[in-house]
C-alpha cells in the first residue's frame, strides 16, 4: 500500500472543560509530518481529550487544531480524513472483517473492484491474507487489532491516531504489536499519534513523547530528553524512577545528614542547588559497594528485589530510603547488610520541589 | 457528531414530536378530565367529590382497590421471589429459556388470558372436574366469579412484572460474595438473609411498586373473573360512563385514581426507575443491619441452615408449579379454540376446526380484526418514528430534566388506562373525532411509546459509542453511521420495541371501550361483547392465532440466531 506522506498536526491553546473539570489547559502541541508522537500521562490527565479534539468529536472551548497548516476546525468529523484506532477496536460486529475494511471505501464510492484489491492489500500489509470472510468476534484480540489498525489505514488517511490500541492484549502480545506497529510506520510514513499511559511503550515507540499531566503540557521532547532531562520534578517522578532527596542549608550546601560533596554528583545542566531544592538521582546512578569501600555514604540493606540481570536494592542511608539498581554479576545483597552508597558523577538534577508523584 | 444532539437546538426538535403527542394525546386528556369533574349543570363545583366522599359505598371501593391490590403484591412477591431465586442462582443454564416462558404470557392479551381462567375455573372446568374425579369434592366449588377467581386472574397477568425486575437484580449480584459470605462462617441461610437478601431488595422494590400501582387500576381481569359486585374503582368508573352517564362523578373518581397512582409512582420512582436507565439507588445496607442485628433473625438463621439441603428440591417444584400457572392459560385457549362444542367448555368434548372456520365467516370479527390490526401497526410505526429521536435525546444528552421526561413518556405504561381512556373520551368528544381511526391511533401511540422508550433508552445505554465514532472516522456522514451501524446493531431491540408498541394497542380493550363507535370497532372489543353476551369459543381462536403469528415470527428470529451462533462456535473451534 502507497502511502501519502503524513502531515504535521498543529495543535494551539487548545482549553476544554467539563463542568468543573479542567480537562486541558492551554495545550500547544505540533507533530511533524510523518512523526510518531506518543501522549503519555496519568489516567485523567487529557490524553483522550486531545485524540477527540483531533478528531472531531469532542470540540474544544478554545483553541485550533491545523493539519497539514489547514485550520479543521469547522470541518466535520467525517470529512477529516484522519484514521482512529479504538481502545476496544470498535469494529463492527455486523460485518466480515472484509466489510469492515472496505467500510471507509465505500463512503468514498470507490469502485468494487478497487475496493477488493485494496482489502487485500490491507490484509497483507497487517499479515492477516484469508481471513477477510471471518466474523470479527472470531479474532483472537491481536488479530482484531490488526484488523483495526487496517480499516484506520485503509483510506490514506495522513494521521492516524491511537487510543491506548494495546491495552486489552497481554505482554507478551503487546510487545510484539508495538514492534509491528514501528514497522509499519516506517513503511507507510504516516503520522502517528498514540495515546498510552504506559511510559515503557511510549518511551520505546514514539520519536518524541509528549507529557501530560491535568490537563496541562509539561514536556516534549525525544524519548531520552524526557528521560535525561526531565524539565521538572514531575517529569523525573513520571519517566522512569528516581531518588528525591532534601537539600539543607550550608555552607556548603549538602544532601541532608549526609558529609558527601554534592556539586561533583550534579550533571552539567542542571540548576544549581538551593536550600529546600531537592536532589532528584536515578537508581541506576548509584553503586551499592561493600561497607569498606571508602568515599560513600554508609548505609543498611532493608529489601531486596530480584530481577534477573540487576538487583533492586531498598537501603536506608542518614534516614533517608533509597533505591538502587544493582548489577548482580558478583554479589546478591540481604535485608540487614551493612553498604556504602556512591552516587555516580554528574548524573544528579536539582529541583525545586518534590513533585506530585 | 453523529445523530447525538449537538446543540440545544436539535435536542428540542429531537424531544418535540413526543412532547406533542403527549400533550394531545395524554396530559391535555387528563386536564380534561380534571376540568371534567369540576363541572356540573355548567358551573364550576366540587359537587361530584362531595357526593363521593358522602357515599360510604364509594369508601368501600376505595378500601377494596387498595386491599386487592395489596393482596395481589403480596402473592406476587410469595410466589415470584423463589421462582425468580431458582432462575437467577440453580438454573442459570436454563435460565434465558425460562425467562422467555415467564415472559410469553404477554404475547396473548389480558383479556384472553382472563377468559381461560373461566374455563379453567368455572362449574364445569379443569379444576372442578379434576377434583370431583378424585373423589375429592362432590360439588363443584366455586372458583371464579368471586374473588378467589380476581386474585388468581391478577396474580397470573402480573406476576412477570414481579419476576422480570427481580431476576435482573438478582443476576446482578456477584456469586462471589455469596462464597465470601460462607468463607467468613455464614450458612446458606444466614448468606441469603445477610447478603443475597439485602441485595436483591432493589429489584423487589421495583416488582412490587409495578405489581401494587398496576393493579390499583386493573379492569378486565375483575371484571370478568369477580363477583359481580365487588367493584373495584375501574370498574366502578366504566358502569358510571357507560351506564349511569354521570361523567362529572366518574371524573371524579378516575381524578382521584390517578393522583393516587401518580403520587404512589412520584414518591416510588427511585425504585421503578432504574429498570429503565441508572443503577439502582435503593439502600441495601440499612437492610442488612436490620437483619443481622436482630436476635430472631439470627434463631430462624440457625433454623434455616439446618433447612437448607430441603429447600433446593422446593424450590425446582415450585418453579415447576409457577411455569404451569403462568403458562396454563394459554394451554387451554388454543384447545378450546379448536373445539367441538357450541360453547365454551372445557377439556373440550372433541376437536374440530368448527370456531376457526365460523370466524373467518364473520364478517364482523373479520372487519374488527382488520381495523385492529392496520390501527395498531400505523400506532407502532409512529411511535418507533417519534420514540427513537426522543430515546437518543435521553440516552445522549446530558440536561436537566432528562429522568422526569423518562418518567413522563414511560407513565402511560403504570398509570390505570381506564383515566386515561375516559380523558382521550373527553378530548375527542369534544374535538368531534371520537370512534375515528385517527383518535385509535393517537391512543395507542400513547400507549406504545412507553415500551419504545424503555426498551430502546436501555438499548442505548448499552450501545458503544465507540462504534459510531469508528464509523465517523471513516467517513461516514451522521446519517450513513445511523444506516450502517447503529440500526443494524439495535435492529433487535428496535424490534422488540415495535412488537411491544403494536401488541398494547393490539391488546387494548378499556381504552377501546371508550372510543369504539360504529366508526371504529376494534378486536378486542367484539371478544369482550361475545364474551359479555354468550362466551364462544370465537375469542380463543382470536388467541389461537394470535400466539401462533407471534411465536412463527419469534421463533424465526430466535432461531436464525441459535444457528448463526452455532454456525460461528463451529468454524471457530
Ligand atoms: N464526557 C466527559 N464528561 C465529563 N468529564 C469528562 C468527560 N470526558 C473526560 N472528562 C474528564 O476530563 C479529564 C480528562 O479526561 P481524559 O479522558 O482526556 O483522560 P485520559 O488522559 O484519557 O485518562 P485515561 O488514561 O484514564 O483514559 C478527566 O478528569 C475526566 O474525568
Ligand atoms: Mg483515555
Amino acid at each position: 500500500m502507497v502511502q501519502g506522506a503524513g502531515q504535521s498536526v498543529e495543535i494551539q491553546g487548545l482549553s476544554k472543560r467539563f463542568g468543573d473539570v479542567v480537562a486541558l489547559d492551554r495545550v500547544s502541541l505540533t507533530v511533524r509530518p510523518g512523526e510518531f508522537m506518543a501522549l503519555l500521562g496519568p489516567s485523567g490527565s487529557g490524553k483522550t481529550t486531545i485524540l477527540m479534539a483531533v478528531a472531531g468529536f469532542e470540540q474544544a472551548d478554545t483553541g485550533a487544531i491545523r493539519i497539514g497548516g489547514r485550520a479543521i476546525d469547522r470541518l466535520p468529523p467525517h470529512k477529516r480524513d484522519i484514521g482512529v484506532v479504538f481502545q476496544r477496536y470498535a469494529l463492527f460486529p455486523h460485518m466480515t472483517v472484509a466489510e469492515n475494511l472496505a467500510y471507509s471505501l465505500r463512503r468514498r464510492g470507490i469502485a468494487a473492484a478497487e475496493t477488493a484489491r485494496r482489502v487485500e492489500e490491507a490484509l497483507a500489509l497487517v499479515k492477516m491474507e484469508g481471513y477477510g470472510a471471518r466474523g470479527v468476534d472470531q479474532l483472537s484480540g491481536g488479530q482484531q487489532q490488526r484488523v483495526a489498525i487496517a480499516r484506520a489505514l485503509i483510506f490514506r488517511p495522513a494521521v492516524l491516531l491511537m487510543d491506548e490500541p494495546m491495552s486489552a492484549l497481554d505482554k507478551k502480545l503487546r510487545e510484539h504489536m508495538q514492534m509491528e506497529l514501528r514497522l509499519l510506520h516506517r513503511e507507510l510514513g504516516a503520522t502517528i499519534i498514540l495515546v498510552t499511559h504506559d511510559q515503557e511503550e511510549a518511551l520505546s515507540m514514539a520519536d518524541r513523547v509528549a507529557l501530560l499531566h491535568e490537563g496541562r503540557l509539561r514536556q516534549m521532547g525525544t524519548p531520552a530528553e524526557l528521560y535525561r532531562a526531565p524539565a521538572d520534578a514531575f517529569v523525573a517522578g513520571f519517566i522512569g524512577r528516581n531518588n528525591f532527596l532534601p537539600i539543607e542549608a550550608g555552607p556548603p550546601l549538602r544532601l541532608r545528614g549526609c558529609d558527601g560533596d554534592l556539586v561533583g554528583v550534579l550533571a552539567e545542566d542542571s540548576a544549581a542547588p538551593r536550600p529546600g531544592d531537592v536532589l532528584a538521582i536515578r537508581p541506576e546512578h548509584m553503586a551499592l559497594l561493600p561497607p569498606e569501600v571508602p568515599g560513600g555514604e554508609p548505609c543498611r540493606v532493608l529489601e531486596t528485589a530480584f530481577g534477573g540481570a540487576r538487583q533492586t536494592v531498598l537501603v536506608e542511608a542518614a534516614h533517608h530510603r533509597i533505591t538502587v539498581e544493582a548489577a548482580v554479576s558478583d554479589h546478591l545483597w540481604q535485608p540487614g547488610q551493612a553498604a556504602s552508597l556512591h552516587f555516580n558523577p554528574r548524573t544528579g538534577r536539582i529541583f525545586p520541589a518534590p513533585g506530585p508523584q | 457528531m453523529t445523530v447525538a444532539t449537538r446543540t440545544d437546538h436539535g435536542r428540542a426538535a429531537m424531544l418535540l414530536p413526543v412532547l406533542l403527542l403527549l400533550a394531545l394525546g395524554y396530559l391535555g386528556p387528563l386536564g380534561m378530565v380534571a376540568w371534567t369533574s369540576l363541572r356540573r349543570a355548567g358551573q364550576t363545583s366540587l359537587a361530584a367529590y362531595a357526593e363521593i366522599l358522602a357515599q360510604p359505598v364509594f369508601l368501600d371501593i376505595f378500601l377494596r382497590t387498595l386491599t386487592t391490590a395489596g393482596i395481589v403484591t403480596l402473592f406476587c412477591t410469595a410466589i415470584g421471589y423463589p421462582f425468580a431465586y431458582l432462575v437467577a442462582t440453580r438454573a442459570r443454564s436454563w435460565a434465558g429459556l425460562v425467562m422467555a416462558l415467564v415472559a410469553m404470557p404477554y404475547l396473548t392479551s389480558i383479556l384472553i388470558r382472563s377468559y381461560a381462567w373461566v374455563a379453567i375455573l368455572g362449574g364445569g372446568g379443569l379444576v372442578n372436574r379434576a377434583l370431583m374425579a378424585l373423589g375429592l369434592i362432590e360439588d363443584p366449588l366455586r372458583l371464579v366469579f368471586n374473588s378467589f377467581g380476581s386474585y388468581v386472574g391478577m396474580v397470573q397477568v402480573l406476576l412477570p412484572m414481579m419476576v422480570l425486575p427481580l431476576y435482573a437484580a438478582m443476576r446482578r449480584i456477584d456469586p462471589t460474595l455469596l462464597r465470601a459470605g460462607a468463607s467468613l462462617g455464614g450458612g446458606p441461610a444466614s448468606v441469603f438473609a445477610t447478603v443475597f437478601l439485602p441485595l436483591s431488595m432493589p429489584g423487589l422494590a421495583a416488582g412490587a411498586a409495578l405489581v401494587f400501582l398496576s393493579a390499583l387500576g386493573f379492569y378486565i381481569t375483575p371484571a370478568l373473573l369477580g363477583a359481580p359486585g365487588d367493584y373495584m374503582l375501574a370498574q366502578a368508573i366504566e358502569v358510571r360512563v357507560t351506564t349511569l352517564a354521570e361523567f362529572d362523578v366518574a371524573a371524579a373518581l378516575s381524578w382521584m385514581l390517578f393522583a393516587m397512582v401518580a403520587m404512589l409512582l412520584l414518591f416510588l420512582r427511585r425504585w421503578i426507575v432504574p429498570l429503565g436507565e441508572e443503577q439502582p439507588t435503593a439502600r441495601p445496607s440499612r437492610v442488612r443491619a436490620v437483619a443481622s442485628t436482630a436476635a430472631i433473625a439470627r434463631l430462624v438463621q440457625r433454623a434455616g441452615d439446618r433447612l437448607a439441603p430441603l429447600a433446593g428440591p422446593l424450590l425446582w417444584i415450585h418453579g415447576m408449579l409457577v411455569l404451569t400457572f403462568l403458562l396454563a392459560p394459554m394451554v387451554v385457549v388454543v384447545l378450546i379454540a379448536f373445539s367441538s362444542a357450541p360453547y365454551l367448555t372445557f377439556p373440550p368434548p372433541s376437536y374440530s376446526w368448527r370456531w376457526f372456520v365460523a370466524f373467518f365467516r364473520d364478517t364482523n370479527w373479520l372487519q374488527a380484526g382488520w381495523f385492529s390490526l392496520w390501527v395498531s401497526t400505523a400506532a407502532a410505526v409512529t411511535t418507533l418514528a417519534i420514540g427513537t429521536p426522543f430515546a437518543f435525546a435521553l440516552a445522549r444528552g446530558c440536561f436537566a430534566g432528562r429522568r422526569l421526561l423518562w418518567l413522563l413518556a414511560v407513565s402511560p405504561m403504570i398509570l390505570p388506562h381506564i383515566v386515561i381512556g375516559l380523558g382521550l373520551f373527553f378530548t375527542f368528544v369534544a374535538l368531534g373525532l371520537n370512534g375515528h381511526p385517527v383518535s385509535f391511533w393517537i391512543a395507542y401511540v400513547v400507549t406504545g411509546l412507553p415500551y419504545v422508550v424503555i426498551v430502546l433508552v436501555a438499548a442505548l445505554g448499552r450501545f458503544d459509542r465507540d462504534m459510531e465514532r469508528a464509523a465517523t472516522s471513516l467517513g461516514a456522514a451522521p446519517l450513513t453511521v445511523f444506516r450502517t451501524v447503529t440500526l443494524p446493531l439495535l435492529a433487535a431491540s428496535f424490534a422488540t420495541a415495535f412488537l411491544f408498541a403494536f401488541l398494547s394497542g393490539f391488546d387494548d380493550l378499556i381504552i377501546g371501550l371508550f372510543l369504539s363507535s360504529p366508526r371504529g370497532t376494534t378486536l378486542a372489543i367484539r371478544m369482550w361483547e361475545d364474551i359479555r353476551l354468550e362466551i364462544s369459543p370465537k375469542t380463543a381462536v382470536v388467541g389461537a392465532l394470535q400466539l401462533a403469528v407471534l411465536l412463527v415470527v419469534l421463533g424465526a428470529r430466535g432461531l436464525s440466531g441459535w444457528v448463526g451462533q452455532l454456525r460461528r462456535q463451529r468454524t471457530s473451534s
